[in-house]
């Protein structure tokens, strides 16, 4: 039986056991005081075991720690599998492998034919229903990542002042200075121009989780999964899907890399800026 | 519909509730009335908690001042509607909201003209929906298939009892037409279910939500720019007859975790899932 309910059902019947033998022994063995204690406690355990059913994960922690700020788990929420291609957690006995796949689909309504466009929707409608196995299909709007052009904008826009200083103690010609100029007022423009907009990307991919008593079983089942639907994504669509890996992966379950930190950050000081203006 | 294990639980946990109330008459003077108002108290938590814990939870939680770290670097919001996330001084809100498109493309009662009309509008729909939203979002679809013959069979099961119920009306002395219009319309709803396996179509069981996520420079200014955007993506939704509602308390923290480790089973989903299975 399902931990969680066994506990319930023991703290109910503690709790029925409490009520009913405050009530039930005569003031002269127990003064009522102490009987109405034990009854209150009795209806407290039952509230107790319905919070706890649904709960206990919060509950446990609110009781282990005298602090309004709860650590429910401080555990990193997934590893890495060792080839980089899987998320492993923990989960009971075993683990919980879960592939990512995505599906390089790029076709817009547009361009499709009323029939087309019906087929479309039917397509879809089949790749939801093709896996046996439980599978999540996603599809959703990323931010461009541009943090290394913006770092490379930072570093020329760094280098061309530093020309531009050395061009002035040095006591270079007027026409010189001017060429360094303009030159650091185009890189300026360019990250100005990169950071006035964010850029946005549509991905689709679906993931597909497996349980294994250990971390190589797990990553097996969960790559025959992925495998699985591949294989059906493929047919339908005649595309080519592909396993994500390593950091690519991360875009995807991490916040800081759907909205990479260098574009964000430099969006939000480039509209403070221009609030403060 | 309501789930039936839950209503045990919330009737187990109510009987604790009436046995304080027969016995609570045994409480003489001022004793009584405390028992009672402790009995009432909790027979509102045990209600509140078995009918909407997830509504209940958080307002309570939030009104206390508590905080719940769910991960490592991860921490749920006071409102407990959204996960956040601080990466060198920026916070990122991560919310979901509840959004099953299932009734859009599959009504079961539509007739085919109406649903192909649908189905090639809905490739067209989506574009339009995701153009007008400029932050990142996904949308997830998580399914699985279910047993063929087990569906089969338990749809010919409610369809022999809904004959059943029809043809015991038609032989009463004064047959209802709106009763009878009710009944037939059950009929046909489960006919067109077993058509359309007997047409080749798997039965599946899905479970569909959006995430988003959102980033600023302080924590409420995140949970704010989130909340806009939620609001945006139920506009931008409008179209699809969809019921969009933010996900609070123990759904987003398992929502959170399928992040990293899909639910494995039906069963599971829906113990996990009110609102949205």
């Amino acid at each position: 039986m399902n931990v969680k309910i066994l506990l319930f059902i023991i703290l109910v019947a503690v709790s029925a056991g409490l009520v009913a033998a405050a009530a039930v022994i005569s003031p002269a063995q127990l003064p009522y005081p102490i009987k109405i204690t034990i009854f209150v406690i009795g209806l407290l355990m039952d509230i107790f075991a319905i919070f706890l059913k649904d709960y206990s994960e919060f509950m446990i922690g609110i009781l282990g720690q005298r602090s309004k700020n709860v650590v429910v788990s401080s555990e990193a929420p997934y590893v890495f599998s060792s080839a980089r291609d899987a998320l492993v957690v923990k989960s009971g006995d075993g683990y919980n492998a879960t592939i990512y796949v995505k599906i390089p689909i790029y076709r817009s309504s547009t361009e499709m034919k009323i029939e087309e466009r019906v087929d479309f929707a039917r397509m879809v409608g089949r790749m939801v229903g093709q896996s046996r196995n439980v599978a999540r299909y996603t599809t959703g709007m990323f931010v461009m990542n541009k943090d290394m052009y913006i770092q490379q904008l930072r570093e020329s826009i760094n280098a061309a002042e530093n020309e531009e200083s050395s061009a002035v103690t040095s006591g270079q010609s007027s026409e010189e200075l001017a060429r360094i100029r303009g030159k650091l007022s185009m890189w300026r423009n360019i990250l100005d121009s990169v950071n006035s907009n964010v850029s946005y990307e549509q991905i689709s991919y679906a993931s597909v989780t497996a349980f294994g008593t250990n971390e190589f079983e797990a990553v097996s089942i969960a790559q025959q999964h992925g495998r699985e639907l591949i294989s059906g994504i493929g047919t339908l669509f005649g595309v080519q899907p592909a396993v994500i890996t390593g950091s690519e992966l991360l875009r995807f379950i991490e916040p800081e890399y759907q909205l990479p930190y260098s574009t964000m950050a430099e969006n939000i000081s480039k509209s403070v800026e221009e609030e403060v203006i | 519909m309501f789930d039936p294990e839950k209503l045990m639980f919330i009737i187990i946990a109510f009987l604790v509730v009436i046995i304080g109330f027969a016995f609570g008459s045994s409480f003489k003077g001022i004793y009584y009335p405390i028992a009672m108002l402790f009995v009432l108290i909790a027979a509102i938590f045990v209600l509140v908690m078995g009918f909407a814990d997830t509504i209940f939870f958080p307002l309570l939680m939030s009104a206390i001042g508590m905080r719940f770290q769910i991960a490592d670097g991860y921490w749920m919001s006071r409102e407990q509607n959204s996960v956040i996330k601080n990466v060198n001084g920026l916070y990122y809100a991560t919310g979901y909201i509840s959004a099953n498109l299932f009734q859009y493309t599959f009504k079961l009662e539509m007739p085919l003209e109406e649903e192909e009309s649908k189905m090639e509008q809905a490739p067209s729909n989506w574009e339009r929906a995701v153009a007008t939203l400029r932050f990142p979002w996904k949308y997830n679809v998580i399914s699985a298939g279910l047993d063929v013959q087990d569906i089969r069979s338990e749809l010919e099961g409610k369809r022999s009892f809904q004959e059943f119920q029809l043809a015991r009306l038609m032989q009463s002395s004064n047959p209802s037409a709106t009763a009878m219009q009710d009944i037939q319309r059950e009929i046909n709803i489960i006919q067109t279910k077993m058509d359309r396996i007997s047409g080749g179509e798997k039965p599946i069981a899905t479970l569909m939500y959006i995430e988003t996520t959102s980033v600023g420079v302080s924590e409420k200014a995140a949970a704010d720019s989130l909340n806009n955007q939620a609001s945006s993506i139920s506009t931008a939704l409008g179209g699809f007859d969809v019921q969009l509602d933010r996900i609070k308390g123990r759904e987003l923290l398992a929502l959170f975790k399928s992040n990293f480790a899909i639910p494995q089973s039906i069963g599971e989903l829906n113990d996990t899932f009110d609102k949205m299975a």
